[in-house]
């Protein structure tokens, strides 16, 4: 009966309670929505490489290579000599060192030139290898292997030829038209900016701009496509270097020595140090979306009280019915206290099923636009906590009317 | 003794220089017939207050023997729950709620009873004061008052209570409407041995009661509370 008064009692002020719950969902959805985009960001970020010891770039910032060599962000301020490569990745020390090279791109999806050994060692998440969905490495000149969201957003297949342009914008007018590439591999999707990236070959790379010189192509001066036998395609330089170390003791001093490598000016970061730099920095901007999305839950929620409070003045005559035939003021107190409850639950209802609609339908646009795999599933122990942490608020916020109601009917004034 | 009162006073706590109730003693025998007329403001609704519990008076006010000030406030409520059946001149009844359900809810305070045994009671009741089938799913806003204070009594009655007050029940009735009402409310006091209490302006209703109280008489305030 208890219920049953509660939910009529509601039901007959349909109209402020409609509104009162909008507000609640309004901003569930943006509380629910911020943590949870927060939560799968981090993750998105912390799960883009794993296994790698140290990467390695010209002097320049360490969240600007983590950028430029990880997500494909921003430009490098300075190549690597190849010699410097050739010595850094022959150190005794090194397992295995994965060159990268970035400049070029194609419909807007950057390209990779980098080694084979770039699918045996690079890993993603909790150390997983890359794997194939379809076909094989490159192993000729003028293959590529694409990133599971190229491949599914440009529709190439196994087999399809397809033309890289020189920079990185998304549309350019300096194609290496003469020399197309051939889709000989895809890999399964893995949540990071892998999936956006097509990979070539150093030596492809080098190919497509044998007759170029500073960004244009020098008329008459290229070989024929198929006669690369006598050309020299080692590059000259690269982007950045991807190191697994034999001894993870060794980081630090391994670390140390490339910083202060005699050759060139280089850098070597640590992935995790660098990741967690990169959030930090947005920490910021995190805590600011967490602090409004808050105060807009905190003023649906006095919204709530206040229709409440308004309530128990239009209810006056229903009230003083109620002790009238014996209900106690606790029962008052209670009754306000459940009516809260439930527009709040189904604010946070509506809220959660709007959120994940939403996530659902701007899936494509967030990993094509910035690269985000968000899931559409919102309910993880984070977010559950919150949810309660709302339940509890709203208690707290609902037990002004209800203490009003309590305190009125105690003095027997209503 | 229904009711006994001793020594009551009592002033409103935003107020407490003001007295609005001051009663050195009255008292009804069981089963009789009341009724109490007196001016507006004279302190009516704060004397059925004082009767059943919703306020706290000093002296003694005692209803079928148990005294309420020597009660706490739940024990007060669950006295008035079991043992005091009340109908108003007008919003008797919860008005989003149909006519089992208000009767429902007195019931779950007062006798806690539930289920189908208790839904065939209330039928029955309802039956018995001529509320058709038809109108017991009503909410209660879509029943004419006639039919709310028909309502309202069979919710009055559900906990088979010991003493039955009506505050102005005929206020809102045209003339016709009020004697099917009288009639009907003194027959089921009479049927069921309850001691009525009838607050009301309305002298030409004394004629069925056994005794006619003027509030004047028994509360002593010098001037208008």
């Amino acid at each position: 009966m208890f219920i049953r008064l509660a939910v009529k009692s509601l039901l007959d002020r349909k109209g402020s309670v409609i509104v009162s719950l909008l507000a609640m969902s309004v901003s569930i959805f943006v509380l629910l929505g911020v943590e949870h985009i927060r939560h799968q960001t981090k993750e998105n970020f912390s799960n883009t490489v794993s296994g790698v010891d140290l990467i390695v770039g010209g002097r320049t910032g360490s969240v600007n290579l983590l950028l430029y060599s990880v997500f494909r962000v921003g430009n490098p301020t300075n190549n690597i000599r190849w010699e410097s490569y050739e010595k850094i990745a022959s150190s005794r020390k090194v397992d295995w060192a994965i060159p990268i090279s970035l400049g070029d791109s194609h419909k807007g999806y950057r390209v990779l030139g980098t080694s084979t050994d770039y699918f045996k060692y690079f890993s993603y998440g909790e150390k997983r290898l890359l794997e194939f969905r379809d076909g094989r490495p490159f192993r000729d000149l003028f293959d590529v292997v694409l990133g599971a969201e190229v491949a599914r957003k440009l529709n190439y297949q196994l087999g399809d030829r397809l033309v890289l342009a020189h920079g990185v914008a998304a549309t350019s007018f300096s194609l290496h038209d003469d020399r197309p590439f051939e889709v000989v591999g895809i890999l399964n999707p893995t949540g990071t900016p892998v999936d956006q990236t097509l990979h070539v070959s150093l030596a492809g790379i080098e190919a497509i701009h044998i007759d170029w010189q500073h960004g244009v192509r020098v008329p008459g001066s290229a070989p024929p496509v198929d006669n690369f036998d006598d050309v020299d395609l080692q590059p000259k330089s690269i982007t950045a270097l991807m190191l697994g170390l034999k001894e993870k003791m060794a980081t630090f001093r391994f670390q140390r020595g490339v910083n202060n490598f005699k050759g060139e000016p280089l850098m070597a970061i640590l992935p995790g140090v660098a990741l967690s730099e990169l959030w930090q920095m947005m920490g910021v901007l995190e805590k600011t979306l967490l602090l409004v999305s808050g105060l807009v839950f905190l003023a649906a929620c006095l919204g709530v009280s206040a229709m409440l409070l308004a309530s128990i003045r239009e209810r006056r005559r229903e009230i003083h019915l109620l002790r009238v035939i014996g209900a106690p003021p606790r029962f008052l107190f209670f009754l306000i206290e459940l009516e809260a409850f439930f527009i709040t639950f189904f604010g946070v209802l509506v809220g959660s099923v709007l959120l994940m609609s939403c996530l659902l339908l701007s899936r494509d646009y967030v990993i094509e636009r910035f690269g985000l795999h968000i899931s559409s599933s919102i309910f993880t122990y984070n977010s559950i906590y919150m949810i309660l942490m709302v339940f509890l608020a709203s208690f707290f916020v609902a037990a002004i009317p209800s203490c009003v109601s309590y305190l009125r009917a105690r003095k027997g004034l209503d | 003794m229904a009711i006994d009162l001793k020594d009551v006073q009592y002033s409103y706590p935003s107020n407490p220089g003001k007295m609005v109730l001051n009663i050195p003693s009255w008292s009804v025998p069981e089963g009789e017939k009341t009724f109490l007329y007196g001016p507006s403001g004279g302190g009516k609704s704060t004397l059925l207050n004082a009767l059943s519990g919703l306020i706290k008076t000093t002296g003694n006010v005692t209803i079928f023997g148990q005294q309420l000030n020597g009660l706490s406030a739940k024990q007060r409520d669950r006295f008035r729950a079991k043992n005091i059946g009340f109908v108003f001149q007008q919003f008797n009844l919860i008005s989003y709620l149909d006519a089992i359900d208000n009767i429902k809810l007195a019931s779950a305070f007062g006798s806690g009873r539930r289920g189908e045994i208790l839904e065939e009671e209330i039928k029955n009741l309802l039956s018995e004061l001529n509320i058709s089938a038809d109108e017991w799913h009503e909410p209660a806003r879509n029943l004419s008052i006639g039919q709310q204070q028909r309502i309202a009594i069979a919710r009055s009655l559900i906990n088979k209570p010991q003493l039955l007050i009506a505050d102005e029940p005929t206020s809102s009735l045209d003339h016709a409407n009020r004697d099917i009402f009288m009639s009907l409310l003194l027959n089921i006091v009479e049927e069921h041995k309850i001691t009525l209490l009838l607050v009301s302006h309305d002298m030409s209703l004394s004629a069925h009661f056994s005794s006619t109280v003027s509030l004047n008489e028994i509360n002593r305030i010098e001037e208008g509370g």
